[in-house]
C-alpha cells in the first residue's frame, strides 16, 4: 500500500492521520504510522460508580440539585438530624455546611437546587417548610397537611408536594409559591389517584412525576401531574417503595427501593437500565436521568452512588 | 360514591387528567377504586361492588401488613377504611 500524506480530504473521511485523530466519532482515516484504516465511533455507556461518602450517614433524608452540585439535608441516625451537606461532583466530596442547621426532621422531601433548595414535611406530621439559600435555612410557609414519607418535585419557588404517610397513606397534593411562601391544594381534583407513602418524585410543579411507593404494599404505579390533576403513567417494571427518583416527567430515573434494579422513564413506559451495585432503602436522589446521584439510606448509610450515561469515542481498526 | 374493582393496566392513560378533573378516581389496595366517574369506570371495564364487598377486597390485600416503627400502633395490623 502506498504511503499517504497527512491530508484531510473530506469532513469525516481523513487520510494519513496519526493515531491521535480520535477526538470525535464518525471519522474514517488511514493511520500512516500503523498502515491501517481506522474508524472512530461513539458508544453509549450507562454505569454506576461510587462517590464520596456523606460525612453523616443517615436514612430518610432529602436531596436536591444535580449530580455535580447536590444538597443533602435532614434524615435520621436514628435520631432526627439537623445537618446539611453539599456535594461537589468534580471532587466527589461532601462538605458540612455550618451553621446551616435545618430544624431536625426526617422522612422529609426536597426540591430545588444546591443553592436554592426547599425542605418540606417530615415525620410524624410535620408541616414545616424551610428554604436554603446556599448558606442558611429560613422558615417558609407550612404545608396544609403535615406528613412524612412524601414526594417532592420542582424548585424552591415552585415546588410540588404529594402523597406521604403517617398512620395512613396520603394522596394530598400541594403547590408551593415561593414568593408568597404559601402551599395551596385543589381538593380532591389534584390528589393522587393512588394514596401512598415513600413515593419518589421527579420533574417540576407543572410537570411532576410520582414514582412507586407503598400502600402499604409496594406499588408500581406512576402518575403524571400537569399542574391541575394527576393521570396514570406507565407502571414500573418492578413495584417498590422507599425509592429514590431523579429527572423530569419525560426522562425520569427510578433508583433502588429495596432492589438494585434501575429503571428509566420516557414519558410513557419504563425500561430496565444498569442495576445499582447495592440495594438501598430510604435514600435520597437528585440529578437527571443521564447524571443522577443517590445517597444515604438504611442502615443508616453514608454511601453515595453516581449514575451516569456517557458516550466515549472508541477507535476500531478496519 | 361508587365502588369498583378493576386491575390497573399499568399503561399510561388508565386514568387521564380529564378523568380526575371530571370526578376524582381514588385507588385502594386490592384493585379497588372509589369514584363517581361512571364514564371512567365504563371505559376501563371496572366492575361495580358494594361498599362491603370493596372493603373486603381492601382488607384481604393489606392482611398481614403492619404499621412501621415510629408510627402509632407500630407492629399492629394496618387498618384502611374506605370512605
Amino acid at each position: 500500500m502506498a504511503e499517504l500524506d497527512d491530508t484531510e480530504i473530506t469532513g469525516s473521511v481523513l487520510l494519513g492521520q496519526s493515531a491521535e485523530n480520535t477526538g470525535s466519532a464518525g471519522n474514517l482515516w488511514f493511520d500512516s504510522d500503523e498502515n491501517i484504516m481506522k474508524y472512530s465511533y461513539s458508544l453509549e455507556v450507562v454505569a454506576w460508580s461510587t462517590g464520596g461518602n456523606l460525612n453523616t450517614g443517615r436514612s430518610c433524608l432529602a436531596g436536591a440539585g444535580t449530580q455535580d452540585a447536590t444538597l443533602a439535608f435532614g434524615g435520621q441516625t436514628p435520631a432526627a438530624v439537623t445537618c446539611t451537606e453539599e456535594y461537589d461532583g468534580s471532587t466527589e466530596t461532601w462538605t458540612n455546611i455550618t451553621p446551616a442547621t435545618l430544624s431536625a426532621t426526617y422522612q422529609n422531601a426536597g426540591a430545588g437546587t444546591q443553592n436554592a433548595a426547599l425542605s418540606f414535611g417530615g415525620t410524624p406530621v410535620n408541616t414545616c417548610t424551610q428554604e436554603y439559600n446556599g448558606s442558611t435555612w429560613s422558615a417558609g410557609g407550612n404545608l396544609n397537611t403535615g406528613r412524612g414519607l412524601l414526594g417532592g418535585a420542582g424548585t424552591q419557588d415552585a415546588a410540588l408536594a404529594f402523597g406521604g404517610s403517617f398512620f395512613s397513606c396520603r394522596s394530598e397534593t400541594e403547590e408551593y409559591n415561593g414568593s408568597t411562601e404559601t402551599w395551596t391544594s385543589n381538593s380532591p381534583t389534584n390528589y393522587l389517584s393512588t394514596a401512598r407513602g415513600t413515593v419518589a418524585g421527579a420533574g417540576t410543579q407543572n410537570a411532576g412525576l410520582a414514582i412507586g411507593g407503598i400502600t402499604p404494599s409496594a406499588v408500581s404505579c406512576t402518575e403524571e401531574y400537569n399542574g391541575t390533576s394527576w393521570s396514570a403513567g406507565g407502571a414500573l417494571i418492578t413495584a417498590r417503595g422507599r425509592i429514590a427518583g431523579a429527572g423530569t416527567q419525560d426522562a425520569a430515573l427510578a433508583m433502588t427501593g429495596g432492589v438494585t434494579c434501575t429503571e428509566e422513564y420516557d414519558g410513557s413506559t419504563w425500561s430496565e437500565s444498569t442495576a445499582a451495585p447495592a440495594s438501598r432503602t430510604y435514600n435520597a436522589g437528585a440529578g437527571t436521568q443521564d447524571a443522577a446521584v443517590t445517597f444515604g439510606g438504611t442502615a443508616p448509610s453514608n454511601l453515595t452512588l453516581e449514575y451516569s450515561r456517557t458516550f466515549p469515542t472508541l477507535v476500531c481498526c478496519l | 360514591m361508587a365502588y369498583y374493582h378493576v386491575e390497573h393496566t399499568g399503561l399510561k392513560g388508565f386514568i387521564t387528567h380529564e378523568d380526575n378533573e371530571s370526578a376524582h378516581v381514588a385507588g385502594y389496595p386490592g384493585d379497588v377504586w372509589v369514584t363517581e366517574n361512571t364514564t371512567w369506570a365504563t371505559r376501563v371495564g371496572a366492575v361495580e361492588k358494594t361498599k362491603t364487598e370493596a372493603q373486603a377486597l381492601v382488607d384481604a390485600a393489606i392482611s398481614g401488613s403492619v404499621y412501621e416503627e415510629g408510627e402509632p400502633n407500630a407492629g399492629e395490623q394496618i387498618v384502611l377504611v374506605l370512605p
